[in-house]
């Protein structure tokens, strides 16, 4: 009986396996190499290196540039988590209207998230470029404005690189939400209205708190691919600069450990970051899960 | 099979050892008196050489060689193009396999995960980037016993650059060469009627233009090298201390000590309002663009924008200068990437053939057709344009720096701090001395590790 119940399960399992080997050749091994080349001095050119301790670990901590790498990331995750959100929810609730270019507007937002972030750098680049002949400031000096070196500045740079990222990700967040808004019954709100509740009221009573589940999605999306962002500030700020001013963990650690050869503190500043995000990620999903089940 | 394949070649390598040493006897006497008294070793290490020599003769003999030779090149297949058509025509049995990456940072990453995955192509690049990895865990064939680097083909700054303790380890046949693009309509309408010969010269020049409603000078600092700081470097300090470099390292000077003087003598440029740190945003492209449709007087970058700036502007009127010091001007430049046999590889036999076919004069002329660097090795002369011959001349004659060629260790660390800090030290963020003390620190940093 116990077999034939074990033969059954296997039946089943055995569709895993595919996914199981992918998943353990491209992320668990890798993994597993990571936090052991962490605590060596390997170069990633020589076969030989020797065990170092926790000696690459202290030195990320001490060095400038990858603190200011996870300054910046950080920022950037957290900008971008809240202003997508804040504005993909009305977003989705205007496409949700029934409209007769309906599909024509939501096609208009989802775009730009189809493109490649690294492309949308380059783009964006041009047209922000500090030249006389970039696209934006063309059109300012039309005005007599200008040149204005929009990215030549950390701080310009970094807003850019943000404003671009909103622009380039709330169509498909709002798309996440759209989905979640159709599935809300229209009882609810025909209900609301007899009760006397205005379009206000039946929003922040009846659409945020049914939409808690697509929350949790759209944040714990915006949270890991915000953490682990490097394309778009590469090719928007010419390599993340000036200088490393909008250098991102990625980018640090592709740099340190296949540029400079440096794998320990680039394994070390990985395996660092593998927890963070960990850490991160698993206390906001509990945390927004906990407040879905205390509004249903 | 393959065994006594390479005993038959063996032997054969012994047999032409024999008959080319008889040979040398009758033409040089104390050679071969010499050779009488060789120790063990020594004919231990002639054999070996007398070895290569047949290996390379066998390479000769076009029509014997066959199979697949694979290539991971530093330039596109369309560069590429010239150099295989020549090669196919000499082997026809060998066909090449060639993966192209693009440079810099591309190329050196994917060749180093493919040489230490056990990977790695039969030939590939050596670059100012990649040659401390390369030569650190051998990846690469000794060619200083190979016909061209000991008959005078290639010249003695190719085995300096690409070579540690007298061996070499690239075949590399061109240069490139740079300095101040400037448009030479765009200084007459300024009343400049020469080009300055010194740093204040050019200062002035500078004035004459912004006074003129011109923008003197684009750069942002992207490049570590074509830029203003190499050239200042080489006038202002390498050519008073050749060994500044090895004091360096030895803890006997700082970088902070030398590299502060040419990163002010080039932060005046910005002080006077002259290079708007506004560029640093800019692309590289952007800024050819603005040269050659005559938006700026001046650009600083090397000979392979010649052809970009051709094609925008067929008419532009302009010239590379040096890079003017205060005493004396100097270039940017470097010998350009080199060939390197794979010592782990299988086909060392087709790979000598393709490096003996680059050295020779249909090859060199083939890799100018297609890649545009400036022949120097002996063997073929190219027709160089107008515009920058003087630079080409400047870098035969030594009057050039590139600081990544001086950089034996620790290059790309270095290289990415010092770029970095000159575009810090151009937004306004850190002082000019600040530069060489990131540089110093950076040293200190990466030798510990």
């Amino acid at each position: 009986m116990r077999k034939r119940k074990l033969k059954k399960a296997m039946q089943y399992e055995i569709f895993l396996l595919p996914a199981f080997m992918a998943f353990t050749v491209f992320t668990i091994i890798p993994l597993i190499k990571t936090i052991a080349y962490s605590v060596t001095d390997f170069d990633g050119v020589t076969r030989e290196y020797n065990f170092v301790g926790f000696r690459n670990y202290i030195s990320v901590f001490q060095d400038e540039m990858m603190r200011h790498a996870l300054f910046n990331t950080l920022f950037y995750t957290l900008c971008t988590m809240v202003l997508i959100n804040l504005i993909a929810i009305p977003l989705a609730v205007l496409l949700d209207k029934q409209t007769r270019l309906k599909t024509v507007e939501r096609a208009v937002f989802f775009f730009p998230s189809i493109v490649s972030a690294l492309l949308l750098g380059y783009i964006w680049g041009y047209i922000l470029s500090p030249m006389q002949t970039g696209a934006l400031n063309s059109i300012l000096a039309n005005f007599g404005i200008g040149p204005i070196g929009w990215t030549s500045t950390e701080w310009g740079a970094k807003i850019a690189i943000i404003l671009v990222a909103v622009w380039t990700s709330t169509g498909w967040h709002a798309t996440v939400y759209l989905a979640y808004l159709q599935s809300i019954p229209g009882e609810y709100y025909e209900a609301a209205a007899i009760d006397g509740a205005g379009k206000w009221q039946q929003f922040k009573n009846i659409t945020i708190p049914l939409l808690a589940p697509g929350l949790t999605v759209n944040t714990l999306l915006l949270l890991t691919n915000g953490l682990k962002v490097y394309d778009l500030p590469y090719a928007l700020s010419n390599k993340g600069g000036p200088g490393y001013s909008n250098y991102t963990v990625t980018q640090m650690i592709i740099q340190r450990g296949l540029s400079e050869k440096q794998y320990g503190p680039s394994t070390a500043l990985a395996a660092i970051f593998i927890l963070l995000v960990t850490i991160i990620a698993g206390v906001q999903f509990m945390t927004m899960r906990k407040r879905e089940v205390d509004i249903t | 099979m393959k065994k006594k394949f390479v005993a038959a070649l063996l032997s054969a390598g012994m047999v032409v050892s024999a008959l080319s040493g008889c040979g040398s006897g009758g033409s040089d006497a104390g050679t071969d008196s010499a050779s009488d008294t060789d120790t063990a070793v020594e004919e231990e290490s002639s054999e070996d050489t007398a070895e290569t020599t047949a290996e390379t003769e066998e390479a000769d003999s076009s029509e014997d060689l066959s199979g697949t030779l694979t290539i991971l090149s530093w330039y596109n297949e369309t560069n590429s193009q010239p150099l295989l058509d020549g090669f196919k025509e000499k082997y026809p049995n060998i066909t090449v396999e060639l993966q192209y990456s693009p440079p810099v940072q591309d190329y050196v990453e994917k060749l180093s995960t493919m040489l230490y995955s056990g990977a790695g192509p039969d030939i590939f690049c050596m670059a100012l980037e990649n040659r401390e990895d390369l030569i650190k865990g051998n990846y690469c064939e000794d060619l200083s016993n190979e016909s061209y680097m000991t008959d005078g083909t290639i010249p003695d700054t190719v085995k300096e650059t690409y070579g540690a303790d007298g061996k070499a380890y690239a075949l590399a046949v061109d240069c490139w060469a740079g300095g101040i693009f400037y448009n030479i309509d765009l200084f007459e309408q300024a009343g400049i009627t020469e080009f300055p010969t010194t740093w204040d010269g050019l200062l002035e020049a500078c004035q004459k233009l912004q006074d003129a409603g011109i923008i003197p000078i684009m750069d942002n600092m992207q490049d570590a090298a074509a830029n203003f700081t190499a050239p200042l470097y080489g006038s202002e300090v390498k050519a008073e201390n050749p060994s500044v470099v090895e004091e360096i390292y030895a803890g006997e000077k700082t970088f902070e000590e030398t590299w502060t003087e040419p990163v002010t003598m080039w932060h005046q440029l910005i002080d006077e309002g002259y290079l708007d740190p506004n560029y640093l945003g800019s692309t590289s492209d952007d800024i050819v663009t603005a040269f050659a449709t005559g938006q700026t007087a001046m650009m600083i970058t090397g000979s392979w924008n010649v052809n970009t700036i051709n094609s925008i502007n067929p008419d532009l009127n302009y010239k590379c200068m040096p890079v003017p010091g205060t005493e004396d001007a100097y270039y940017c430049g470097a010998v350009n990437v080199g060939w390197c046999i794979n010592s782990a590889s299988e086909n060392k036999d087709l790979a000598r053939a393709f490096l003996n076919y680059c050295a020779s004069p249909e090859g060199l002329e083939a890799q100018y057709t297609g890649y545009g660097g400036f022949t120097i090795a002996e063997g073929y002369t190219p027709d160089l344009p107008e515009q920058i011959s003087d630079a080409v001349q400047g870098v035969r004659d030594g009057k050039y720096y590139i600081p990544m060629a001086d950089w034996q260790q620790y290059t790309e660390s270095l290289r990415l701090t010092y770029i970095q800090s000159l575009q810090d030290c151009m937004a306004g963020s850190i002082e000019p001395s600040e530069v060489g003390k990131r540089m110093d620190e950076k040293l200190a940093e990466v030798r510990q590790e």
